[in-house]
Order: structure tokens, then C-alpha cells, then sequence
């Protein structure tokens, strides 16, 4: 049985500077893992390249066994990837049910999105997702007018919204209050639970890191200096030097 | 050998002249992003300033040239803050409907203050005469001037690399966020930019007089190639724009030679070879793009368009039907231009507004619906097949082109909209076999009874409405909100694998359809067509169509469309100096309603 | 502008006013580039200005009513001019058209006046269409054509020596058909001729320094010009310099013409053989009255602009008389074969190909006092170089007369 997502050897410089040295990893299907490394190691861009928005210089990239490397953002996305970005993005000048709409009526027919208006999408799958991430309320609100934790929940439901099969999360919970970030993080996991859904992100809050993860992968200056179980990662000086210093590191709560 | 060496010395005197202006353009857009229109006319104007103390006042050239300099830096002193900082909360292109309206105001006013004649440029004294290069005679002054370029591109890198104003552009060149949070003082400067480019473009008009004739339209002449040479160069790379002005002169100075008749293409051919290989130009960086402001186009009600609003609309059909039957002719001829500009403004808006597509070329599309309407026309095709022709084939060519350019965007992409155009322009103008050339093709009457202004205005009304319908049901389907989608977020549209390339070239498509309507639809109105429809006036007024109206609302070109056209036709049949009242209208509207006349009601909280 | 009459022409733009029948004055709708060419357009506007005002001295035309010109400007575009037509024939009611400068402005008016059924008269444009290949029977044209003024010099220029010739022209319609008449008919006379170079800048944007350049290096026997205007003074002062024109004939269309020669000053190249109006030595009383008058009016000299004015009026009116009537079919009648006095002589409109044989003036250019002038000229008649009645009637299209 092949992991879920494998990635080999992935490089990528900018003007020389390399970004991304050889970094290669397994994820086997229905993992939560953490990507986790200090600021600009190279983690937003390693998720732009599995996203499809950025170009890499050599390695490969695998999504069940098939390349996507190399693929564009949209053909990546019908592979069953979805993404949140670090800075949370939904279509602001839509309502928050358009929002989720325009992406389900993106994939319909050449002539069903020239000729038939959005308003007659149907709602109800909409209106669903929306509960399922408590913005129901919400629903006829324009994006912009949403808080930061609502926008990036709504972001997390247009993520959720082709039911992706890998769920990429770059830094999903910044910004939030510590209550909000558990809540967050546990719709995701309660997805990935019932759709044995695979999920990447990155964060920079250790509690959030060590509190969801069943797997943290360290980036430094470009290179994976680790990979395995929270536990081991705690226990790794390689790691603490590189990443976590003196910081004191949360316990693990029980999964 | 002799020869080739002579005519790059040509070259270069050329290039110079054009860096001058150009130099000041890319700075201004580097820094603030104002596309300056007027920047030709600055141009002109110093020119003209020069010759005014030279011949009129006896001042000597050599000194009257940094006089003019130093007007024009006045003159841009009070551009800037009497109009432009007004607009720079506004859409990224009401500068340039701002400067527009000042060139329709020069238009006039300069014939006004010194005269309609043309004006041979008093020499520069000391250098009337020519030097003998290996057996053939230089210009002196053409010497000078090949040197005063890299004097002119040497000092201002010292400018910008060796004072503190200079940290300053170039930090707001690169990062204008940077630089704002750095606590710069924008307003200062902006203004300052402005001025020195201003003061640039005044040096570059008073050098110019020696080698130029003064007349009224100098203006335009100057501003297209300078802005071909400021987007070669890449926008606000002042080595780019040198490097750029060199280029184009040396081809054009060879180009001639070997292609005399190429006069009118070759600019574009050279632009246009450069963006495709160098999409950011030579000297230009994907970040020194503007950075993107959404329009935040308001849906349409999600419950459907209330009561009222279906019956004001049928009113207005029915108040515009009934006009049909009483309207004189005269008032239903000028009726049916307005209606005739609104599939064109429509499409325009389409691009812009919801594509975030900026087109400064988008008389292509009217040109070749009524040149393909035409020719199917005089080829024996009746009426409505021929004007199915026009449509497709502009529909076809803006999808066609759509595809090729789908992932440009801004200066770059609007350039390059500008080349396409004006590459078929010199095609109308030059194939004269299928064309008829300048002298168009003529005769194109339609059959009774649509040959009245009755029958033309009810036909246009017709078809004009349905087209509307049409695009009113692509803005409320998913299109619509695909292509405001991903203006919003790009690559968030892209990750949710929304079809944003497909429907970009479909909207090039569409738009190019509209406008190739409206094209249709005019030829048979005029009964002719002419290469003019392909040329740049006709794109301008298609973009002042498009921000009067108001770019954040849907049915802004409309009112853009009506007004503009209406307004022009009214005026210039009650005085001669029309340019000056619209451009005058224009330059109001602009500052008082910067959103245009019509203005998206925001649901909820906007930020 | 007053308000009244910014109301009343809102009034009939939304169809509200009813069309004026009371109005006496006989009206004729003039469309021009006056904002786009206005050195050439406005001496032109000040000639028939002129002109109206001593014909209403003299007690008007058809027997009283005074003559009124309404005048509408085309930004230089043939979509505007047809704007301009349609208002003027449908709003103002008026009972002719006339004017325009640039050659596609006048033929799409031309072809307008033929499906309105309303007479044309095209003072300004040069282009052999708007009387041959494009011809209706509504349209007449006053100034010498394309054709008559380089076949005047294409006379000239057979009487040179030179055999090798190079060619300058602007790159639209105007420049290809002189230089295309000009190599015709120099041939013609001339078989020994080559053309060696060509050059077509674009119209107002010569790049005068490569352009000599090129024409040097083919080195030519004689060059036959056809820019003018800000053009023609770039390319005769980087000439000039550069010694281009150093022993070397130059045939040059228009360059006579006040318009184009005055602003030359004292840059005027000397010796080259140019068609125009040498307006201060035209010395028969006719032609001084205009002048004097002109002078007096507007405080300036004559253009070349400013007698095609003048006759553009003159002829205008002498067709309304000679009609009786404002009715298009009597306008029509009258207008082929009109014979009027003009300043510098009689002029005819041919019933044949309805073109006038308003002449030109062929002659050298001269330094004098610091200033331009033309010497050795002489006045070559329209008719004396026109194609006869029979072969212009073959140039026409069939079926439109
Ligand atoms: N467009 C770019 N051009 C040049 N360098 C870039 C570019 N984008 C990112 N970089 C550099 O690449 C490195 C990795 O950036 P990246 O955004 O991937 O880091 P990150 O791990 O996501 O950091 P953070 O935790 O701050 O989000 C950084 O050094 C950054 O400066
Ligand atoms: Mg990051």
C-alpha cells in the first residue's frame, strides 16, 4: 500500500538562494501531520508547490501514486487537494454563501455556468457546510464584512467544499484565540475522522502542533531535519536547537 | 558600412528624445502608479513655453530650455495637487481619465494661446551646422543630443542612488506599502515625482525644437511612443526606458530602410515581440506591477431583482420604444450612437470591471465587427448574416487573443490589448486590396425599411436589449461570480479549481462579441467604415465611457455610454471648442464623482 | 453660446421642436477638420466667412434671401463628419453639403449625400475617388485633384535631366496616389526613368533623420516630395543640413501653398518645383480685391485654405441661382457644367466627371526677404490636364452618371 501523499527529493531555489533541499516524506492516508519550522524555512512554499501554484525545480510529488507535480493549481484541486492559505482569502465581494456556491457551480457544465443564474444553485448543501463550520448565521452576509476567525472558517469550508481527500492548512489557526484554535482544529480532525480525509498544515502554536498532530515533519533553512512521532519530536536536540530553543514545550494532550 | 554606421548615430539622436519623455513617464508610474495621458501634452506645452521665450522674449535657447523645464515642473505641481490627489483612493485608471480630460482641454487652448499654424523650432545656437562623418553630414545638435542621454540617464541615477529623495523614490518604487509604513510623507512625494517627471518631459519638448515643428497635436504623437518605450523598458526602470528608447529608434531607423512601408506597425511589432518574450519588458519585474485593488462588483440580489427595479426597466424599454415612433430623425441618429456605444462600453467593462483585464485596445473588436460585417456585406451576404459575420469574427479573434494573453495582467496586458489594436489598424490602413485602405469601404446602406433612422434605431434597440438580457444573465450565472472570484483571490479561486482562465478568454470573447456588435451596428448606421475605428480615440472613448459611468457598477457603462455619447454629439454642434467643454466635464466629474455617475450601493460593513 | 440656444438644441434633440419653416436665409451645411487641421481650416473658414458676407451685401442669392453657412466640425474622423451631415441635413434643414479637408471624411460624406439624396460639395479633398472611381451624381469637387496636381508636375519633372528618382510621401491614401500618378505618368512621358527609393512615414510622425539618410543612400538624380505641413518642415531642415537636397532636384506636391511655405521662413529650400498659390503676385484686379478684402477682414494674408473658401461659397451660391431653387434635382442640374467667376479666373465644374477646373500654380521656390516665395510660376488650368470628357465619363462607376 503506498502513502497517501509522497513527496521526493523536492528542490527549489529563488535567484540561487535555495528555499527547498531534497526534502522527501510519506503520508500515509487519514494522517493529521504538522509541518512545523521557524520562519522561512520554506514551509508556505513546499504547500505552494504540492498546491500547484509555484513551480519546483526537480523532485516528484505523488498523490496516490500519481504525479501531480508540475500540474496547475485547478488540476491539482481535481485531484481531491484542498488548501487555506496563510493569509485567509475568500472572495470578499461575495456573500459567504456565494462563496461556498460559486465554487459548487465551478465545476458544473460549459452552458449550466453561462446560462444559469447562482441563485439557483441549490442552498441546502451550502447552508450545511456553513453549520457544519458554525457560520450558518452568517450565511447572506458579504465575506468582507466577517471577523478574522470567521473568515478563515469560512476559508476552511471552501476548502472542504470539493471534499478533498488531502487537506493542506498553511499557519489555520494564527491569529485565533487559544479556545477558538482547539474548536478550529477539531472540526478538522472530526472530518478527516469521518472521511479518513489526509491532512497537512503548518502552525507555529506548539499546543496546536502537539495537541492534533498524530505526526510532525520539522523544515529548516529548506531541509526536513525531522520526522516522526510528536513524541519523538519532543525529544529530538536537533529539533530544539533549530526550532523550539528554550521555549518550554506544551505536554501532549491526550488524542 | 559608412551607412550603417551614420544611420545608428541617426538612431541614437532619436532615442534620446524619446528617453527624455519617456524617463519622466516611468518614474511618475513607478512611484504612483498615475498613468499620466497627459504626459504629451507636458510635453508639447514646454515646447511651446521654450519658443515663446526664445522667439517672443529673446531669451537664448540654451537658457529658455530649463526655463521650460521648470514651467512644466509648475505646471505638474499643479496637476498633481489640484487634480490627481483627489483620485488615488479611486480605481488605478481615473488618472487617466483625469489626464485625458486635460488633453481634450490642451486640445484647444493651445491653438487658443499660440495660433493653429505649425511652427518651424528656432535653432540651438552654437550648433546649426552639420560635422562631416566619413564623407557624410550629422546634424550637430543631433550630436549633442546623442550625448545628452546617458548625461540625462547619469544624472538621474546619481539622483536616485546618491540622495535621500532618491532612497525615497526608489523604496516606493519597489514597496509602496514599505514605504508608506516607513512614515514617508506621500502627498510630498508624489508631488515632487510628478513635478520632475513633468520637468523632464518640458526639457524633453524644448531639445526637441531644433529637430520639430510646433503644431497643436504634437501631443499625441509623443505619448503612444513614449509609452511603448517606457513598457518595453519595463514601467519604472529608468536604464529600461534608455535601453528601450534605443531599441525602438535603431529598428525604426533600419526598419525604414529595409520596409519603407512599415511605418505604421513597426512600434507595435517591436512591443508587442518584446511582451511576448518578456512579459514584464526588459527591465521590469513581475512585482513592480500595480498591486491589485478588487472592484468589489455587488451581486445581484440573491432573491432576485425587486419588483421596482423590473418595473423601471420595462419602463425605460418602453419610454425608449415609444421614442422610436417620435423621436425626429436627427435626435433617433444621435439615440442610436448612444445605444450603438453600449454593447462596446459593456464589453470594455466586462474586461475591466469584471475580469480585472485592463484593455486599452478594445477598438480592435469594434473595428473588425464592422470591417468583417462590411466586407461580408460588399461580398453579396444579406443584412443579417453579414452583421453575424462582424460579430463572430470579433468574437472569435477577442477569444482568440483572450487565450493568448490570459495570464497578463495591468500595464503590460493593456499595452499589449493597445499593440493588437493598432496592428489591425495598420492593417485596414494598408491593405488596401481588401480594405479600400483609408478611404474605407463605403456604400454599406441597408434595405428599406432599415434604412430610415426609425428603422436603424428600432433594429439597434432590438438587438441592443438583447444583448444586455444576455449579459445580465452571464453576470447573476456562475461566470459572473467566477470571474469576480477570482479577482477577489486568485489563487484561492485557483485552488478551488474555479475555471479562472476559461472564463477570462470567454469574458475576451464576449467582450470582443459586444464590441463587435456595436461595430456592426455602426458601419450600417454610417454606411461605411474606416480604419479610424480601429485607432486609439476609439478605445479612449470607450475607457471614459467606462470609469464616467462608474466602473463599480454593473450598468455604469451604460450611463457612461449614454452620457458620453449624447454629451459629445450635443456639444460639438453648439461650439467649436467641444474639446474643451467635455474635456472640461470630464476633468469635474472625475474629481467631484470619482466612482463615476453611477455608484454600488455597499450591503454591509464595508472596509 | 447662449442658454436659448443650448435649450433649443436639446429641445430638438429630444424631437420636441418642431423643424423651422419660417426662417428665410438658404442654408448650407459645412463640415470640416477645424479642430484637427486648424492651420489649413480656419484661413478656409475666414474665406467663405468672406465670401457669405459679400454675397448677403450684394442682396443674397435667389433673388434676395441671404446665404448662411453652418459650420460643424469632424475631429478629423469620417464617423463624426457623418454625425455632422445627418444633424445638419435633418436638424438644420439644410439644402447642400459642403466642405471637408481629409480625402475618406469627404468620400464617406459623398456617399452619405448620394443615399440622402442631398448635393455634395467637396472643396478641400485631393482624392482621385471622390470624382472617379467613387463618383455619384451628387457630388462635386472644387480643388484641383491628386491627379491634376502631380500630373502638372510630372510635366515639370520630364523636362529634368534626372533619371533615377527617389520618392517621399505620408503613408496614407493622398501619398500613395500621388506617388502612384506621379511614376505613371513621368513614365509615360519618360520611359528611361527608375524609381530607386521610397520612403512613407507616417502622416505628422516622419523620423526625419534615418528617413534622409535612406533617401541618400540610394542616391537618387531628383526627389519627388509629398509630406507637407509639419512634415515637410522636419524633412527640409534635416535635408538641408545634411545635404540631400545639395544639387539634386526636387518635384515637391503643395509646397507653394502659403500654408505650408510660409512657416518654412528663412529655411525655405531654394529652386524646387513645387505646385501652390502665390498669393502676393497674383496682380489681376480680381484676385487683389479678394486680397484686400481678406486683409482688411481678418487682418492676416490669404492661405491657400482661404481661397478654396472663398470659392467654395462663390460656387455654391452661383448654383443656387443658376437652380432657382433649393430643390436637390435643380441644385444637380445647376452644379453640372457651372460656370462661376472666381478671384483668379473662371471656373467650370465638368458635367462630365463633375470635377471644377479650379487650376494650380506651378513654379520654383525662392528665398526673398528672409521668406518663402514662389517665382517663375505660372497658372496651369484644371482643364488642361484633366482627362477628356469622354475618358473621365469611363472612370466613373456605371450607373451613378
Ligand atoms: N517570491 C520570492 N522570491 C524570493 N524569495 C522568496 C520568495 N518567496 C519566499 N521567499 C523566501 O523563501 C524562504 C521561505 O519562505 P516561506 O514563505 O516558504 O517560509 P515559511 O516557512 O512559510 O515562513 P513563515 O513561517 O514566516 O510563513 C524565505 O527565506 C523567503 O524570504
Ligand atoms: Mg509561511
Amino acid at each position: 500500500m503506498t502513502a497517501h501523499l509522497s513527496v521526493r527529493d523536492l528542490r527549489k531555489s529563488y535567484g540561487g538562494m535555495p528555499v527547498l533541499s531534497e526534502v522527501g516524506f510519506d503520508i500515509p492516508q487519514g494522517e493529521i501531520a504538522a509541518l512545523i519550522g521557524p520562519n522561512g524555512a520554506g514551509k508556505s512554499t513546499l504547500f505552494s508547490i504540492l498546491g500547484g501554484a509555484l513551480s519546483a525545480d526537480g523532485g516528484s510529488v505523488l498523490l496516490d501514486g500519481a504525479a501531480i507535480l508540475g500540474l496547475a493549481p485547478e488540476a491539482v484541486a481535481k485531484r481531491g487537494v484542498g488548501r487555506t492559505f496563510q493569509t485567509s482569502a475568500p472572495y470578499r465581494s461575495l456573500s459567504v454563501i456565494e462563496n461556498l456556491l460559486t465554487i459548487a457551480a465551478g465545476g458544473a457544465g460549459f452552458w449550466a455556468r453561462l446560462a444559469r443564474p447562482l441563485a439557483a444553485w441549490p442552498r441546502q448543501p451550502a447552508l450545511a457546510a456553513l453549520s457544519e463550520v458554525g457560520l450558518a448565521e452568517m450565511a447572506d452576509s458579504p465575506a468582507r464584512a466577517l471577523s478574522y476567525g470567521d473568515a478563515k472558517r469560512l476559508e476552511l469550508a471552501m476548502a472542504l467544499a470539493r471534499g478533498p481527500a488531502l487537506l493542506l492548512m498553511d499557519e489555520p489557526t494564527a491569529g485565533m484565540a487559544p479556545s477558538e484554535r482547539a474548536a478550529f482544529m477539531d472540526m478538522v480532525r472530526e472530518r478527516s475522522r469521518a472521511r479518513g480525509m489526509t491532512v497537512l498544515f503548518t502552525e507555529h502554536d506548539m499546543a496546536t502542533v502537539f495537541g492534533f498532530a498524530t505526526r510532525i515533519l520539522v523544515l529548516d533553512r529548506g531541509r526536513l531535519i525531522a520526522d516522526d512521532a510528536p513524541e519523538a519530536i519532543r525529544g529530538d536536540a536537533l529539533v530544539r536547537r533549530a526550532y523550539l530553543g528554550s521555549a518550554p514545550v506544551p505536554p501532549t494532550k491526550p488524542l | 558600412m559608412d551607412f550603417i554606421l551614420i544611420q545608428a548615430l541617426n538612431g541614437l539622436a532619436g532615442a534620446s528624445s524619446l528617453f527624455l519623455v519617456a524617463a519622466g513617464l516611468s518614474l511618475i508610474f513607478g512611484v504612483s502608479r498615475v498613468v499620466n495621458f497627459a504626459h504629451g501634452t507636458v510635453f508639447m506645452v514646454g515646447a511651446y513655453v521654450a519658443w515663446t521665450l526664445i522667439d517672443r522674449l529673446g531669451v537664448n535657447f540654451w537658457l529658455a530650455a530649463p526655463l521650460a523645464a521648470c514651467a512644466t515642473a509648475l505646471l505638474g505641481a499643479l496637476i498633481e495637487v489640484g487634480i490627481l490627489r483627489r483620485l488615488y483612493a479611486g480605481h488605478e485608471l481615473l488618472p487617466l481619465l483625469a489626464t485625458f480630460g486635460l488633453v481634450l482641454v490642451a486640445h484647444d487652448v493651445v491653438p487658443l494661446v499660440w495660433g493653429a499654424q505649425d511652427i518651424i523650432g528656432p535653432r540651438a545656437p552654437g550648433l546649426t551646422g552639420a560635422v562631416e562623418i566619413l564623407g557624410r553630414r550629422l546634424p550637430s545638435y543631433d550630436l549633442f543630443l546623442i550625448c545628452l542621454g546617458p548625461v540625462v540617464l547619469g544624472a538621474m541615477w546619481l539622483v536616485l542612488n546618491r540622495t535621500r529623495f532618491g532612497r525615497i523614490v526608489r523604496a516606493a518604487t519597489e514597496d509602496r506599502e514599505m514605504a508608506a509604513a516607513l512614515g514617508i510623507r506621500q502627498d510630498l512625494l508624489f508631488t515632487a515625482v510628478f513635478m520632475l517627471g513633468c520637468a523632464l518631459a518640458g526639457l524633453g519638448g524644448a531639445l526637441q525644437l531644433p529637430r520639430e515643428t510646433l503644431h497643436h497635436s504634437l501631443d499625441t504623437q509623443v505619448i503612444v511612443s513614449a509609452f511603448v518605450v517606457v513598457v518595453i523598458g519595463g514601467m519604472g526602470s529608468l536604464t529600461g526606458a534608455f535601453v528601450a528608447a534605443a531599441i525602438v529608434a535603431e529598428v525604426s531607423a533600419f526598419g525604414i530602410v529595409v520596409w519603407p512601408q512599415g511605418t505604421l506597425a513597426m512600434l507595435f511589432l517591436i512591443m508587442a515581440a518584446v511582451l511576448v518574450v518578456r512579459p514584464h519588458g526588459l527591465f521590469g519585474r513581475a512585482a513592480q506591477q500595480e498591486p491589485h485593488r478588487p472592484l468589489a462588483l455587488p451581486s445581484p440580489p440573491a432573491a432576485g431583482y425587486p419588483r421596482r427595479a423590473a418595473l423601471a426597466a420595462a419602463g425605460v424599454a418602453a419610454a425608449l420604444l415609444a421614442f422610436g415612433f417620435l423621436g425626429s430623425p436627427f435626435a433617433l441618429d444621435l439615440a442610436t450612437q448612444a445605444l450603438i456605444a453600449v454593447p462596446f462600453a459593456m464589453g470594455l467593462h466586462l474586461l475591466i470591471g469584471w475580469a480585472g483585464a485592463i484593455s486599452f485596445g478594445h477598438a480592435a473588436f469594434l473595428g473588425l465587427g464592422a470591417y468583417g460585417a462590411a466586407l461580408a456585406f460588399t461580398a453579396g451576404l444579406p443584412l443579417a448574416p453579414a452583421m453575424t459575420a462582424g460579430v463572430l469574427l470579433a468574437g472569435v479573434a477577442g477569444g482568440a487573443f483572450g487565450a493568448l494573453v490570459r495570464r497578463m495582467r495591468g500595464v503590460y496586458l493593456a499595452m499589449l490589448t493597445l499593440a493588437f489594436s493598432q496592428l489591425l489598424f495598420a492593417a485596414a490602413f494598408q491593405w488596401v486590396g481588401l480594405t479600400g485602405g483609408d478611404n474605407g469601404i463605403l456604400g454599406l446602406w441597408p434595405e428599406p425599411p432599415l434604412d430610415t433612422p426609425m428603422g436603424w434605431y428600432l433594429l439597434t434597440l432590438a438587438l441592443v436589449a438583447l444583448w444586455l438580457a444576455a449579459v445580465a444573465r452571464l453576470y447573476r450565472a456562475p461566470f459572473g461570480f467566477i470571474l469576480r472570484a477570482a479577482q477577489d483571490a486568485e489563487a484561492r479561486a485557483r485552488a478551488d479549481a474555479l475555471p479562472v482562465d476559461g472564463a477570462r478568454v470567454l469574458a475576451f470573447a464576449i467582450a470582443g462579441a459586444g464590441a463587435g456588435l456595436s461595430g456592426a451596428l455602426l458601419a450600417f448606421l454610417k454606411g461605411s467604415a474606416f480604419p479610424t475605428l480601429f485607432d486609439i480615440p476609439q478605445s479612449i472613448d470607450g475607457l471614459v465611457m467606462v470609469l464616467l459611468g462608474g466602473i463599480g457598477h454593473p450598468l455604469g457603462p451604460l450611463a457612461g455610454a449614454a452620457a458620453y455619447s449624447l454629451g459629445v454629439a450635443v456639444v460639438s454642434t453648439l461650439t467649436p471648442h467641444w474639446h474643451m467643454v467635455v474635456g472640461g466635464v470630464i476633468l469635474l466629474l472625475a474629481c467631484a464623482a470619482p466612482g463615476g455617475l453611477l455608484t454600488p450601493k455597499r450591503a454591509g460593513g464595508a472596509r | 453660446m447662449n442658454l436659448r440656444s443650448a435649450l433649443a438644441v436639446l429641445a430638438a434633440t429630444l424631437g420636441l421642436a418642431a423643424p423651422a419653416r419660417a426662417a428665410e436665409p438658404v442654408k448650407i451645411g459645412e463640415i470640416n477638420s477645424y479642430s484637427r487641421i486648424p492651420a489649413f481650416t480656419l484661413p478656409y473658414r475666414n474665406g467663405w466667412e468672406l465670401a457669405v458676407e459679400q454675397i448677403n451685401a450684394k442682396g443674397g442669392v435667389l433673388g434676395g434671401r441671404p446665404l448662411a453657412i453652418i459650420a460643424r466640425d469632424d475631429a478629423g474622423t469620417p464617423e463624426q463628419a457623418l454625425t455632422a451631415a445627418n444633424e445638419l441635413v435633418r436638424r438644420e434643414g439644410v439644402v447642400m453639403l459642403a466642405g471637408t479637408y481629409l480625402s475618406n471624411v469627404g468620400l464617406a460624406v459623398a456617399d452619405y449625400a448620394a443615399k440622402r439624396k442631398v448635393v455634395f460639395l467637396a472643396s478641400e479633398p485631393l482624392t482621385d475617388a471622390m470624382v472617379w472611381s467613387h463618383g455619384n451624381a451628387y457630388t462635386f469637387r472644387l480643388r484641383p485633384s491628386t491627379y491634376v496636381q502631380t500630373a502638372i508636375l510630372a510635366r515639370e519633372a520630364a523636362k529634368l535631366p534626372a533619371k533615377r528618382w527617389a520618392t517621399i510621401a505620408p503613408n496614407y491614401e493622398y501619398g500613395q496616389s500621388a506617388v502612384d500618378n506621379f511614376k505613371k505618368l513621368l513614365k509615360a512621358a519618360r520611359p528611361d526613368v527608375e524609381f530607386v527609393a521610397e520612403q512613407w512615414p507616417a502622416l505628422f510622425k516622419l523620423d526625419a533623420g534615418p528617413t534622409v539618410e535612406a533617401l541618400e543612400q540610394a542616391k537618387p538624380d531628383a526627389i519627388f516630395n509629398v509630406t507637407f505641413s509639419s512634415d515637410l518642415s522636419k524633412f527640409v531642415r534635416e535635408g538641408t543640413a545634411r545635404g540631400l537636397f545639395a544639387k539634386r532636384p526636387v518635384v515637391s506636391l503643395l509646397t507653394g501653398e502659403p500654408d505650408y511655405l510660409v512657416p518654412l521662413g528663412a529655411e525655405t529650400p531654394q529652386g524646387w518645383i513645387v505646385t501652390g498659390y502665390p498669393w502676393d503676385a497674383i496682380d489681376t484686379p480680381a484676385h487683389t480685391a479678394f486680397v484686400s478684402a481678406y486683409r482688411a477682414r481678418f487682418h492676416e494674408d490669404p492661405r491657400m485654405g482661404s481661397l478654396v473658401g472663398y470659392n467654395m461659397a462663390l460656387a455654391a451660391a452661383a448654383a443656387l441661382d443658376r437652380a432657382g431653387s433649393t430643390k436637390t434635382p435643380d441644385l444637380m442640374k445647376a452644379l453640372a457644367g457651372l460656370s462661376f467667376d472666381s478671384p483668379t479666373g473662371t471656373i467650370t465644374f465638368r458635367a462630365a466627371d463633375h470635377q471644377s477646373t479650379m487650376g494650380a500654380w506651378v513654379g520654383k521656390t525662392a528665398l526673398v526677404n528672409g521668406e518663402g516665395k514662389m517665382v517663375d510660376w505660372r497658372y496651369v488650368d484644371g482643364a488642361e490636364v484633366l482627362p477628356d470628357a469622354a475618358t473621365a465619363k469611363k472612370l466613373r462607376p456605371a450607373g451613378k452618371q
